[in-house]
């Protein structure tokens, strides 16, 4: 009694997609899509949305390290690249934190020394070194001296003077006037003075010959002997405090790295993922959906109602989109949500509302359409309830391929600097990679990353699109 | 008794870029309830437009659409407005079976969607409900539990036959309009289905409008017959007349080409062949193909005589 499947039925939905990952191809883009899928829903678990949304905003980055490498690039070089330290002298529970207050007898002063101890064995040299204070003081500044020792005796002074301020950051590898107690030290074990000297290096390499630029120097590792940065302070208050946070920053950062401002990519990555996928499924699918209800309306109103749209169409058709679109972006720098709408707008009319028309025309004359005004079923039953299933059938496939157009859009758009300035997209990732110089310089993971998300999704929605298709469109099934 | 159906100068034209296509011509009947009128015809006579012409499905190119269709002597079908029409007359008083069924339900909604439909349309039953009632007439139509829940691709011809059929139940109509309900069964299967119609008619106290260009067919389910040729009604009466007492020359030979099971009887056909319907013959309609036509036929059309009890026909031969 059962009539065997055969070349030209018409496929539900439910039966076309439970055939498509049936195949080879299906099944592959079926985990690359439940993969992507699950990032999505679990992206705040994996990245607080708040990383998200700091995007722009240094203050929450600045324990990053700038431009470093995925941490995983230790093994593609085989060199253990430095991570990154930070210690914290308001962390007592940190057992490389040594704080020692000694009160002046008899007055309200008292000296302070802290001393941060730590390991260093990885086989390069740190980014850069950066000491925060925070100091509480009255009237009277406190007088700060700041030495780093290294693990075979050596000291160095860097830094004599009053803290003026009560949060303020010594960049020790960045700052000049203390880089030149760098070149001084240099000086005094060289005898002579260096014209360059790489900071951080000096800082961690062995003391001898060679010792001011990472191709000559040697890292000088620990092992009974520690790192030391050690603080002294004379506060003359009595509620006076002083507290400092070593970073260490090191060359590798988390699963992606970072980028020029020390933003961990990650954290773009994960959030870019269910910000590109819905963009593109919601610009994707609602565009189709109202296209192809338009051509459903013009060819089953015909008269006034088709010539309306078909006329709608031609002229939406010849409307250039992605100019009016650069324009529009230009003018109202646009979030990425008011840039789906204005792209949604833009496309209301357009090629599936005339496929659509023609398909419509042939179906309106099967006889189970005359059934079913015959029955009583008004316009909008017919064509909301009979005749959408049929083509949404027919349209399906295209609405899947062409998700991945408007992921590229989005990205494009962001290489323009025309994308949402406010929140991370992979597209504005790439467009800073390019614009900080990534391709030049060889930071390959900031461009390589954010882009493969982009072609995996590409991918994805290009395998399902044309296994969907073959199944729905029986002329491109192999014989 | 008033007629349940009683249609009276009935006109329907198409237009067209050549001229207007007279498919329904002046064409009056009457409906009694409980019986069933079958309407035959060759293909082309325009059996289906007088049905088109009934329960409304006028296409766009309408150009003639007018005349009489009283309900239970009562209601000018005609004088409805489209809606009221829609909401009280479609399928709650005339139902209707389509030619093909297998073209008549729609490939991507499961059967019991389907028969529940025009419950849920015109009497916003909740689909539990009404999916209950549409299980209720499947059993009614003789079809198991499980096809509720199928594709039409998944039934076979028959079945799809019968699903069509509960589906014009439904709403418990007072007139069913079968056109041409088995044609593309094989001929098991076409017992089957008359059989059932037959039963439900009984049952059901149903009248019938059964459209088919098989004599045959309709000698076994109708109680009166009326001939169609050329958008016009040729012949009516009741079935035993027609069958033994054809009056005019076209009746009579499309009786004469019914086929025979085993017997020598040599086929008639009638030569020539359907009228033009965008410009009919003058006089007769008959008279290119007529054996008998005289220079009448070819000038005056004839008028409509009662020759028996309720038996009318339009021929010069038979009104001196």
């Amino acid at each position: 009694m059962v009539e065997t499947s055969e070349a030209g039925e018409v496929f539900t939905l439910k039966r076309a997609l439970i055939e498509a990952f049936k195949t080879k191809s299906g099944m592959l883009s079926a985990i690359i899509l439940a993969f992507f899928i699950i990032v999505s829903i679990f992206a705040g678990n994996i990245v607080s949305y708040d990383k998200a949304l700091n995007w722009n905003n240094p203050k929450a980055w600045e324990e990053l390290p700038r431009l470093a490498m995925p941490e995983w690039a230790c093994m593609i070089y085989s060199k253990n690249f430095p991570r990154t330290i930070i210690i914290d002298s308001r962390n007592t529970e940190d057992y490389r934190v040594i704080k020692v207050r000694t009160p002046v007898p008899g007055r309200n002063s008292s000296s302070v020394l802290i001393e941060e101890v730590f390991e260093y064995e990885y086989d390069d040299f740190p980014s850069e070194v950066s000491v925060f204070f925070d100091v509480k003081f009255g009237d009277i500044q406190p007088k700060i001296e700041v030495y780093w020792v290294k693990p075979d005796g050596s000291e160095i002074l860097l830094f004599k003077g009053l803290a003026k301020l009560h949060n303020f950051t010594l960049y020790i590898t960045k700052d000049p006037k203390l880089v030149e107690k760098l070149y001084e030290y240099v000086e005094e074990v060289y005898g002579h003075r260096e014209e360059y000297i790489a900071p951080s290096v000096v800082l961690f390499a062995q003391t001898g010959e060679g010792m001011h630029t990472p191709e000559t120097a040697k890292v000088l590792k620990t092992d009974v002997e520690k790192y030391k940065l050690r603080v002294k302070a004379d506060l003359y208050g009595k509620d006076d405090d002083i507290n400092v946070k070593l970073i260490v920053y090191g060359k590798v950062h988390g699963f992606a790295g970072t980028d020029d401002r020390r933003r961990d990519i990650f954290v773009a990555m994960v959030w870019g993922i269910p910000i590109a996928l819905s963009f593109g499924v919601v610009a994707s699918v609602s565009i189709s959906l109202i296209q192809a209800l338009f051509g459903a309306m013009a060819a089953w109103y015909g008269g006034a109602v088709d010539n309306a749209i078909s006329r709608l169409t031609e002229i939406y058709m010849i409307i250039p989109f992605l100019p009016i679109l650069i324009v529009i972006s230009f003018i109202y720098r646009l979030t990425i949500w008011m840039l789906l709408l204005v792209v949604v707008a833009l496309s209301l009319f357009g090629g599936t509302v005339l496929t659509i028309r023609s398909l419509v025309m042939q179906i309106k004359t099967e006889s189970y359409i005359e059934a079913a005004i015959s029955y009583g079923a008004s316009s909008w039953r017919i064509v909301l309830i009979y005749i959408m299933p049929r083509v949404i059938s027919v349209i399906f496939p295209g609405i899947v391929m062409s998700v991945p157009a408007y992921v590229f859009l989005e990205a494009a758009l962001a290489l323009l600097n025309l994308g949402d300035p406010t929140f991370p997209t992979l597209g504005k990732v790439i467009s800073d990679s390019l614009n900080g110089g990534a391709v030049y310089h060889g930071y390959w993971w900031w461009v390589l990353l954010p882009s493969s998300v982009i072609i995996f999704i590409a991918v994805a929605f290009a395998l399902l699109g044309y296994t969907l298709d073959k199944i729905v469109n029986p002329k491109l099934r192999e014989q | 008794m008033a007629p349940i159906l009683e249609v009276k100068n009935l006109y329907l034209y198409y237009r067209t870029r050549k001229g207007d296509v007279k498919a329904v011509d002046d064409v009056s009947f009457t409906l009694e309830k409980g019986s069933t009128l079958a309407l035959v015809g060759e293909s082309g006579c325009g059996k289906s437009s007088t049905v088109i012409a009934i329960t409304r499905l006028l296409p766009r190119n309408t150009s003639r659409y007018e005349g009489k269709v009283i309900l239970e002597g009562k209601t000018d079908l005609m004088k409805l407005d489209d809606e009221t029409f829609r909401r009280e007359i479609r399928w709650r008083k005339i139902s209707m079976v389509f030619q093909g069924a297998f073209n008549a339900l729609n490939p991507v909604i499961t059967i019991g969607d389907q028969v529940a439909e025009p419950l849920i349309i015109h009497d916003n039953v909740p689909k539990e409900e009404a999916l209950e009632r549409a299980k209720k007439v499947l059993e009614y139509v003789r079809l198991p539990d499980y096809v509720l829940t199928r594709y039409p691709h998944e039934l076979s011809g028959g079945m799809k036959q019968r699903v069509v059929i509960a589906m014009a139940l439904i709403m418990n109509p007072d007139i069913v309009i079968l056109d041409e309900p088995t044609s593309a069964l094989d001929v098991i299967t076409q017992a089957n289905i008359m059989n059932l119609l037959k039963r439900l008619k009984k049952e059901l106290l149903l009248s019938y409008i059964f459209i088919t260009h098989d004599l045959s067919l309709a000698s076994e389910l109708a109680d009166r017959v009326a001939v169609m040729y050329g958008g016009k009604l040729v012949e009516v009466g009741p079935a035993e007349e027609i069958y033994n007492n054809p009056k005019h020359p076209y009746t009579v030979k499309l009786i004469g080409s019914v086929p025979t099971l085993r017997t020598d009887k040599k086929l008639e056909f009638i030569p020539g062949t359907p009228p033009n319907l965008i410009n009919p013959p003058p006089g007769c309609r008959f008279h290119p193909r007529c054996p008998y036509a005289k220079d009448k036929c070819r000038k005056e059309e004839p008028p409509v005589v009662e020759v028996g009890k309720d038996h009318y026909v339009m021929c010069w031969l038979n009104s001196g």
